[in-house]
């Protein structure tokens, strides 16, 4: 492509955090690609940073169109102020039809001022877009926002506002591969001029963020619900994560009890977990906890109540005593695996 | 000197008990009805961090400001109860519908009529709504700065009131920032312990009711002719976002295999998972 139309396009915010670009920003990128193509429209990236320039090729691979990009020292610290004042000069120049931010804590803190800037429509956190005809017009976005923890699934629209805005969940949509090679048909420096005023924060101390446990990101799973008894018998839980090399959690309920630690509650208001292999270890199964772990890969449940809900959600289901079912499964478990090869 | 901080409240439904699964209705929406009715949990946070300012420095005044039906008043009352000087409900028909942009516009016509002020605090997000963006929106609105995901005010707000250090979390890293005055302030959900209520001032306003404008008891309505808000600009007219359809959650619903509870049953299901390269 040698000359695009830079305007109405679909535009993506690109998010760079210490010199690497946030993984939702490409994904993003790839979703604009198949948005732009229904609406015959360029894609754009917009980049902001202490050090983006080196970045700009690799938003041509993943699919932007048109670049436009601001690199100054004092945009190293993320502030509310002068992203918003590039940001807005930029949608007020290139009048773009959809934009698009990752659902990250900069995305959802960015993209709501943006909005308010503009008084255009935003919606939070979605789960899916798409395109489609409204009110006899042509196709206008339609976008997914889960609300009360997942629970319910909203479908919105802002029809009469540009740029349609959202942040998007990261993970919800594929990231394509790259063509290497593929260069944007226009890079622009945005050059918006910032002055003192837009830079009323200091960057005292930067840190690590808290260690959590292992549990965001575990290959495998076992939990643990009010089918336990008391906290010794809880030791299960932990027993067969033991052998299995996974990571031990439970419910809003078992940690209310004080069976386990806060910080391993899978559920709505807790973690959400998707591993390979989840085992919820008497566990009814209510929504509040489901949330957390339905997409597991794998589930196995085990509860002495047959009817009990888990059983709807579950790969396996054993019905019985946790108390009794768990140390055989940790035996045979624990036992080489046979026959294999 | 006097010092003005406002705290903007929510009225949530409690969807963390096992109430909840009897309030989802078919259609997608919530029975309100039945779930007791709390304040959102990030605004306790932001609550608690006007509190300590309110401990520490002489003159300090902490204006609670919400908006909602009418039954929010029980949500003030509360914050009253835990240390607050006033709570205004800003409520009206007009106001049904409202989406973030409106929501920020009718608080924005309401801190107008609270100035002057020196901090706005505010939760993250709501545990129902889940957007995290009235707070940002309405900074704007306001023309002042904001950091959202602020987790605490550091050194006991020495700086107080020409600038604070706050520790905000990022997506990649924690930070400490020093930022000047006037702020709006997000509180996300790593806060502290909250202070209970106070239960001789809950006594005290049992019975309190709302006086509307700015009158001698502690809580307020404001109806939108009150703070000049132009109704064009609230509620479902003023908003731009338009929810066209509100459904249930799909969620996965699949019929277990049923494992015998013998030895050899489990044996399999543990081949089966061996086999699918599911185990370490």
């Amino acid at each position: 492509m040698d000359r695009i139309n830079e305007k109405h396009s679909v535009m993506v915010y690109i998010q760079e955090n210490q010199g690497k670009i946030h993984p939702s920003s490409l994904e993003l990128l790839s979703q604009g690609r198949e948005l732009a193509k229904v609406l015959e429209a360029p894609v754009t990236a917009v980049i902001l940073g202490s050090r983006v320039r080196e970045h700009l090729n690799t938003l041509g691979e993943h699919g932007a169109d048109g670049v436009y990009y601001q690199e100054d020292p004092r945009l190293e610290v993320y502030g509310a102020l002068p992203y918003v004042k590039i940001l807005d000069r930029a949608v007020e120049q290139l009048e773009p039809e959809i934009l698009l931010f990752g659902a990250t804590l900069q995305g959802r803190d960015l993209a709501p001022r943006l909005a308010a800037r503009r008084r255009v429509g935003l919606s939070a956190d979605c789960t899916g877009l798409s395109l489609a005809p409204y009110e006899g017009g042509g196709p206008i976005l339609f976008q997914t926002k889960p609300a009360f923890g997942g629970n319910i699934l909203a479908e919105i629209v802002s029809p009469r506002t540009r740029p349609q805005m959202s942040s998007v969940r990261q993970g919800v949509f594929p990231l394509g591969p790259p063509l290497p090679g593929r260069k944007p048909a226009v890079i622009r420096d945005l050059g918006v001029p910032l002055d003192l005023g837009d830079f009323a924060l200091t960057l005292l101390e930067s840190l690590p963020l808290p260690r959590r446990n292992g549990l965001e990101g575990a290959g495998i799973v076992v939990a643990g619900g009010m089918g336990f008894q008391n906290a010794r018998d809880f030791e299960l839980v932990y027993r067969l994560a033991e052998v299995l090399k996974g990571e031990a959690a439970g419910t809003r309920p078992a940690v209310d009890a004080g069976f386990i630690e806060e910080g391993r509650m899978v559920g709505q208001t807790g973690l959400t977990v998707r591993p390979r292999l989840y085992f919820a270890c008497g566990i009814s199964g209510a929504l509040q906890h489901r949330v957390g772990m339905e997409q597991a890969e794998r589930i196995v449940a085990i509860n002495t109540d047959p009817q009990a809900p888990v059983f709807q959600l579950a790969h396996y289901g054993i019905v019985g005593d946790v108390k009794t079912l768990i140390p055989r499964l940790i035996r045979i478990f624990s036992e080489a695996p046979q026959e294999e090869k | 000197m006097s010092f003005h901080l406002i705290v903007l409240v929510k009225q949530v439904p409690d969807t963390s008990g096992p109430g909840f699964t009897a309030a989802l209705n078919q259609d997608g929406t919530i029975n309100r009805k039945i779930l007791p009715a709390v304040i959102n949990r990030e605004d306790l946070y932001a609550l608690e961090g006007a509190l300590e300012i309110k401990d520490r420095f002489p003159g300090v005044s902490v204006t609670l400001l919400s908006m909602g039906p009418p039954s929010a008043l029980a949500a003030l009352k509360e914050g009253l109860c835990r240390g607050a000087d006033r709570g205004i409900l800003v409520t009206g028909q007009a106001l049904a519908g409202s989406d973030t942009l409106a929501t920020s516009y009718v608080l924005y016509c309401a801190l107008k009529r609270l100035e002057p002020f020196d901090l706005v605090f505010c939760g993250l997000k709501s545990s129902d709504g889940d957007t995290a963006q009235v707070g940002p929106e309405l900074a704007e609105r306001l023309g002042i700065n904001h950091l959202a995901s602020v987790s605490e005010i550091e050194d006991g707000a020495a700086g107080f009131p020409r600038r604070l250090t706050l520790r905000r979390t990022q997506d990649t890293r924690e930070e400490r920032i020093e930022a000047a005055l006037p702020l709006l302030l997000s509180f996300n959900d790593r806060g502290r312990e909250v202070r209970p209520v106070k239960a001789r001032r809950a006594l005290g306003l049992r019975k309190a009711e709302g006086l509307p404008g700015g009158g001698e008891g502690p809580l307020w309505i404001w109806e939108p002719r009150d703070i000049g808000a132009d109704e064009a600009l609230c509620g479902a007219a003023g908003s731009p976002t338009r929810v066209i359809s509100s459904r249930p959650a799909a969620g996965v619903s699949r019929k277990a295999l049923m494992i015998g509870e013998t030895d050899e049953a489990l044996a399999a299901m543990a081949g089966e998972l061996r086999r699918d390269r599911l185990l370490g």
